[in-house]
């Protein structure tokens, strides 16, 4: 006999796989219940699975996804991973940190180093911040997308040197323009190999002639500033190295991480710009996180911990607190649908709704990413939104779709069931989302129309699979669905 | 262990990337060169650039002459083509997954019929992969995601199958390529079980060779592959992105991994544009990489076949390897 | 007669991925042009002749036939301060009337926000495209983007009607009882049914139009057919957009132009055909432009990104001609290889904001630019 897990359980356990995920299938929500919300979160945060992408079969069917220069198909492959995951909030975390460190593939021409770029974040998006930003002041894709190749001894190109403590680390208002300066200068002689050649192809925007060459870090001794610097009070023959360890020392870099974190995971803040002049939602709980960075020696995953199980993450009020990002909604349907197999074009016309809604993963519209919240809403991506969630849900045949009406069958139990009880146990299942009584009057109306649910015979069981699939496709265009 | 007794010399790369037209070839994926030295290279190319899609034409003398076919549905179109076949008469075959259909066309690039039905019923297929005409003049497709091999007459009717799914002798997981030796035997490129399995000309099981892996006579996925007249076997081993040659009992020879140099294409290119002729003069094209990754080792080297699809000799046991990701082929001579 | 500012109507034209200027009006005879262009050259035998010594490319006929009646202003050298050859950065800056900063405003959006300031009217501008192009988004700006409108509106894979219909009548039921539930719901309830309300009005555009005008096959004519659609059912809609490319011709580019240009000047000939015989192109000014120019040096069998470029201002209120001038093609006047822009965009964004569509420009802008005085209002 399962055990019956009570409806603040499944509401809490659901909300945390919505934030920390995409969603959870019926199957995932029962077996994170069973281990409980605590160990829940220790799983998510410690995958033991490393994610099964049968790389093989999607090069061999998708050749644009083997050199993955074109955008789309680099897109395409990342909504693949996304729905497939088994660790999501891995995958997640990449999301995050891709919004964070925003990096266009539409600069750097090829998706592929966008994409080598996510695979880092997978790997070392939840270990040491230090770690991390070390890593991304060495990934290739960084230094094309903020010109540290053309960062010389003797003359130097501020552009990262700025946007890592300006926009990846510390926030506006907690360094000088000489910092900046200093940065940059500890940056120096960071670069790709052949770095004329890598930077002639892109800034001409070509593959020719024989397609795309990967970039490699390197670090050249020869054309690094071995002078002295003063970064931040700190005084000496500073590399990036040190730069990094002195970033990660001050209290402002975990406060600005956590207030992103926050922004991505709880509630949504205003937007960065204004962070130096605004304070906090809640204050405390940036507190919170900044001493679990400052307690685990900058470990990311211990901020994620502490987010997750505080109650302003696990308070009702947090709940459907945030407008859906594209990718959310998009990824979250097509794994509650479930179903997908390759060659898939279902990945590509994924990406294409996602654009039209404002959000090409891989392609950030500035350094700053994505602001999101109500700039996600428009009439122009209302349509494209609601008709997509319906439209991955139209199949009856699809695996996700055949669990809800397996499940909607257990709870009839042999009898037939009210247009009420559809209705609720639809709502249940997709959210479990809390919608108003003059929406689930609407839903009720409408599956009254299609009439009674019994699984009776052969043919009251097609009309039950339609009638479900029906009101599936109407629970997923209502407002509360496009809420995370 | 088995030595050579002959080396393979690069010769020559033939290619370009023309991801937006014209002359060259965009994620090429299957190749196949008629009597007359005409080359027939069929591009895959992506959803954004969809022009290019088709069968482009070009000489081993870097001669171009355009293109047969092209993006669609209509007969003589083509969605996701992944092989070429040349009859005795020399019509062209081709083979296309999305649309699960093969199309002829005649010597002059004319579209003569279309034929193909998905399914796994004897004469439907699921997936064409390898195509290849045997010493009767008889279509063998490779019936990939049926995992079988399937004869056909020239106008598709079903002359029989082999094979099923699994690891076990004469099985297969979705195989890729196919190739015939003067003897009659066939060898297919099992390309999820890493190996190459012979069989007689009816579909007999003879005999298996290699396993996964990246070493002698390992294989990682192979897809394309040719046969010698002396027997020898050369292997596109996709994944470990390189060229295997072995013996005709399956001995490993010897092994490429691309050299290419720019061709006269990519040196006209490179001419005409003085800021990237300038950076390339100190551009090196070989350095030490820091993955083991084979695929990101080529993305990263120029030279190198990145995902070699497939290999062909021509009548002088010349060696051609394809590069999908590379976009031309390489040509080694045997010495 | 022309109606009065409120019901005058602009179709945007946008060339993506960088128009080449130089093969688009082309300096034929001009030495620089003839040593900068050994290989993506058109000669004097190819070109449409026109005026001051230029030629127009072989495929814009159609272009040359307006321009003849003197519908057509040819705006050159248009740009902006310290181009930036990326695709996206530059049209960015073209959406957002922003080249210095990241804006997040679109010039459109701004002019919509303004003429429909509680957003009644839904329709107002239609995209044609999947996409948004950002020049239209602005918070609270309703913009309805269509890919095809004869299968335009919510729900539209239910194929059976009676269900679809029933479906969209449960969706407005919800939508309209669930508002006073919170700002952020209310937010999206209104922008649902503006969405409903929208795909309500433009679906039954289709059936309204009839023509004798056959559009061609591609998928620009398809736009330009729809944007004539949309603009005589007379809905309301007053900024239609479309967009046609890619002109990235780093290679190949003379065909690809060469057929870009077929597609895009024919739309524009049928477009403006289909409204005059129907009496309705008066209040209608098309805008064609691209993000960029091309490098004036050829690479061999294209050109790379550059700056400095053409659009044009086309309709019967256009006082046609010349206006602006051709940048230098002397090596000392370029820009690292590039024209030198001579006028900035935002004087064409301020003539139509203003004097066409009566919308103050300079909070858009920011800031005042001449107008060119290519409108002839009276």
């Amino acid at each position: 006999m399962p055990t019956v897990h009570s409806k603040q359980d499944v509401a809490l356990m659901a909300h945390l796989l919505r934030r920390a995920g995409f969603g959870a299938t019926l199957q995932e929500l029962d077996r994170c219940l069973e281990q409980g919300y605590e160990a829940t979160v220790e799983a998510l945060l410690s995958p033991s699975a490393p994610d099964a992408v049968p790389e093989d079969l999607i090069r061999r069917y998708h050749v644009d996804q083997s050199d993955l220069r074109n955008h789309a198909a680099g897109a395409a492959y990342w909504i693949y991973r996304m729905v497939q995951t088994p660790a999501p909030l891995r995958e997640k975390m990449s999301l995050f940190w891709h919004r964070v460190f925003a990096t266009a593939a539409t600069k750097l021409i090829q998706a592929r180093m966008v994409a080598n770029q996510l695979d880092m974040f997978r790997d070392h998006g939840m270990g040491s911040f230090q770690d991390l930003l070390l890593r991304l002041s060495r990934d290739p894709a960084m230094m094309m997308w903020l010109d540290n190749q053309d960062n010389h001894k003797g003359s130097i190109n501020e552009n990262y040197g700025r946007e890592i403590l300006e926009l990846f680390s510390m926030g506006v208002g907690n360094y000088t323009e000489d910092d900046i300066k200093e940065c940059a200068r500890a940056f120096t002689g960071w670069r790709v190999v052949n770095p004329d050649y890598m930077s002639i192809r892109m800034r001409n925007n070509t593959a020719r002639p024989y397609g795309y060459i990967a970039w490699q870090f390197e670090y050249d001794d020869t054309d690094h500033d071995h002078d002295e610097k003063t970064f931040l009070g700190q005084v000496g023959d500073l590399n990036g190295e040190d730069v990094v360890a002195i970033i990660c020392r001050q209290e402002a870099t975990p406060r600005f991480i956590a207030r992103h974190l926050y922004h991505f995971f709880v509630a949504d803040e205003v937007p960065v710009p204004q962070w130096p002049h605004t304070a906090p939602r809640d204050p405390q709980a940036i507190d919170l996180m900044c001493q679990a960075y400052f307690d685990s020696n900058y470990d990311i995953s211990a901020m994620l911990r502490a987010m997750f199980n505080a109650d302003f993450f696990k308070s009702e009020a947090a709940r459907f607190a945030r407008v859906k990002s594209p990718v959310e909604m998009v990824v979250g349907t097509l794994r509650m649908a479930g179903g997908l197999e390759l060659p898939s074009t279902d990945t590509y016309a994924a990406v294409g709704v996602c654009a039209a809604m404002g959000q090409f993963p891989m392609n950030p519209p500035s350094v700053e990413g994505w602001q999101g919240g109500s700039e996600w809403i428009n009439t122009g991506a209302y349509v494209q939104r609601v008709n997509f969630a319906s439209r991955v849900l139209s199949d009856p045949g699809k695996p996700g779709i055949q669990a809800i009406i397996g499940r909607i069958r257990d709870l009839a139990n042999g009898r037939g069931l009210s247009a009420e009880e559809l209705v609720d146990a639809c709502l249940h299942i997709v959210g479990p989302l809390e919608v108003p009584d003059s929406t689930r009057d609407g839903l009720i109306e409408y599956a009254r129309s299609w009439g009674d649910v019994d699984f009776a015979d052969a043919a009251s069981t097609a009309q039950a699979e339609r009638t479900i699939v029906a009101l599936l496709q109407l629970v997923v265009t209502t407002q509360e669905y496009q809420m995370v | 262990m088995t030595t050579a007794t002959f080396r393979l010399q690069y010769s020559d790369a033939i290619g370009f990337v023309a991801d937006q037209g014209g002359r060259g070839f965009h994620l090429p994926m299957s190749m196949v060169i008629r009597g007359d030295g005409r080359i027939f290279v069929v591009s895959r190319s992506n959803t954004q650039a969809l022009d290019i899609v088709g069968i482009q034409m070009v000489t081993r003398g870097h001669e171009f002459f355009g293109q047969i076919g092209g993006y669609g549905q209509e007969p003589g179109k083509m969605i996701w083509p992944t092989a070429l076949a040349l009859d005795r008469a020399d019509n062209l075959y081709l083979a296309d997954d999305y649309l699960q259909r093969v199309t002829i066309y005649d010597r002059d690039g004319a579209v003569q019929s279309t034929w193909g039905t998905k399914g796994s019923a004897a004469g439907e297929f699921d997936g064409p992969s390898g195509l290849l005409f045997d010493a009767d003049d008889n279509l063998l497709m490779v019936d990939h995601r049926n995992h079988r091999i399937q004869k056909f007459t020239r106008d598709g009717q079903s002359l029989g199958t082999w094979g099923a799914y699994g690891d076990g002798d004469g099985q297969f997981n979705l195989p890729w390529g196919i190739a015939q030796d003067r003897q009659g035997f066939l060898y297919v490129a099992d390309w999820r079980n890493d190996r190459i399995q012979k069989f007689t000309p009816d579909g007999e099981f003879v005999a298996k060779f290699g396993a996964s892996g990246d070493g002698d006579g390992q294989f990682n996925r192979p897809s394309g592959l040719a046969v010698g007249a002396d027997g020898n076997l050369y292997v596109a081993d996709w994944g470990n992105q390189r060229v295997q040659v072995l013996d005709a009992a399956g001995n490993f020879l010897l092994q490429l991994r691309g050299e290419a140099k720019l061709s006269p294409w990519a040196q006209e290119y490179i001419a005409a544009n003085a800021d990237e002729s300038a950076a390339r003069a100190t551009y090196v094209p070989v350095f030490d990489v820091d993955t083991a990754d084979a695929n990101e080792v080529s993305a990263r080297i120029e030279p190198y076949f990145w995902d070699p699809v497939d290999v062909v000799l021509d009548d002088d046991e010349r060696v051609y390897v394809l590069e999908t990701s590379r976009h031309r082929f390489q040509v080694y001579d045997k010495v | 007669m022309m109606g009065d500012e409120k019901n005058r109507k602009v179709v945007v034209v946008q060339l993506s991925g960088g128009n080449d200027y130089l093969n688009c009006v082309v300096p034929y005879n001009n030495p620089r042009y003839i040593d900068n262009r050994p290989n993506v050259r058109l000669s004097e035998d190819q070109i449409i002749p026109f005026d001051n010594g230029y030629g127009l490319n072989p495929s814009m006929q159609p272009v040359k036939d307006l321009y003849d009646e003197g519908k057509v202003a040819v705006i050159h050298g248009v740009g902006y301060p310290q181009p930036n050859r990326s695709h996206f950065r530059s049209m960015d800056i073209w959406h957002t009337a922003e080249p210095t900063k990241v804006g997040d405003k679109g010039w459109l959006g701004q002019a919509i926000r303004e003429m429909t300031p509680d957003g009644d009217n839904v329709v107002i501008a239609v995209n044609f495209a999947a996409a948004l192009p950002r020049a239209l988004v602005t918070l609270g700006a309703p913009v309805a983007s269509v890919t095809d409108l004869n299968s335009y509106g919510l729900l539209n894979h239910i194929d059976a009607a009676p269900q679809r219909s029933q479906a969209l009548d449960a969706f407005r039921d919800m939508y309209s009882r669930a508002l006073g539930n919170g700002p952020v719901m209310d937010y999206l309830s209104k922008t649902g049914l503006d969405a409903l309300r929208g795909a309500d009005i433009l679906s039954a555009v289709p059936q309204k139009y009839a023509s004798t005008v056959e559009y061609g096959s591609n998928p620009f004519a398809k736009s330009a057919k729809s944007a004539a659609q949309v603009l005589l059912a007379d809905v309301g809609t007053r900024i239609c957009y479309t967009q046609h490319g890619s002109f990235d011709t780093h290679t190949n580019e003379v065909a690809l132009q060469a057929r870009l240009w077929d597609d895009v000047a024919g739309g524009i000939r049928d477009l403006y055909t289909d409204l005059k015989t129907h009496d309705a192109s008066d209040d209608v000014l098309i805008f064609v432009f691209s993000e960029f120019g091309r490098r004036v040096k050829d690479n061999g069998n294209g050109t790379d990104h550059g700056s400095g470029g053409v659009a044009f201002l086309i309709g019967d209120r256009v006082k046609g001609g010349h206006y602006s001038e051709y940048p230098s093609l002397d090596d000392d006047k370029l820009v690292e290889g590039d024209l030198a822009f001579n006028l900035d965009f935002r004087s064409v964004y301020s003539e139509i904001l203003e004097d066409w569509m009566a919308v103050e420009a300079k909070p858009i802008v920011n800031g005042t630019y001449e107008k060119l005085g290519c409108l002839n209002l009276n």
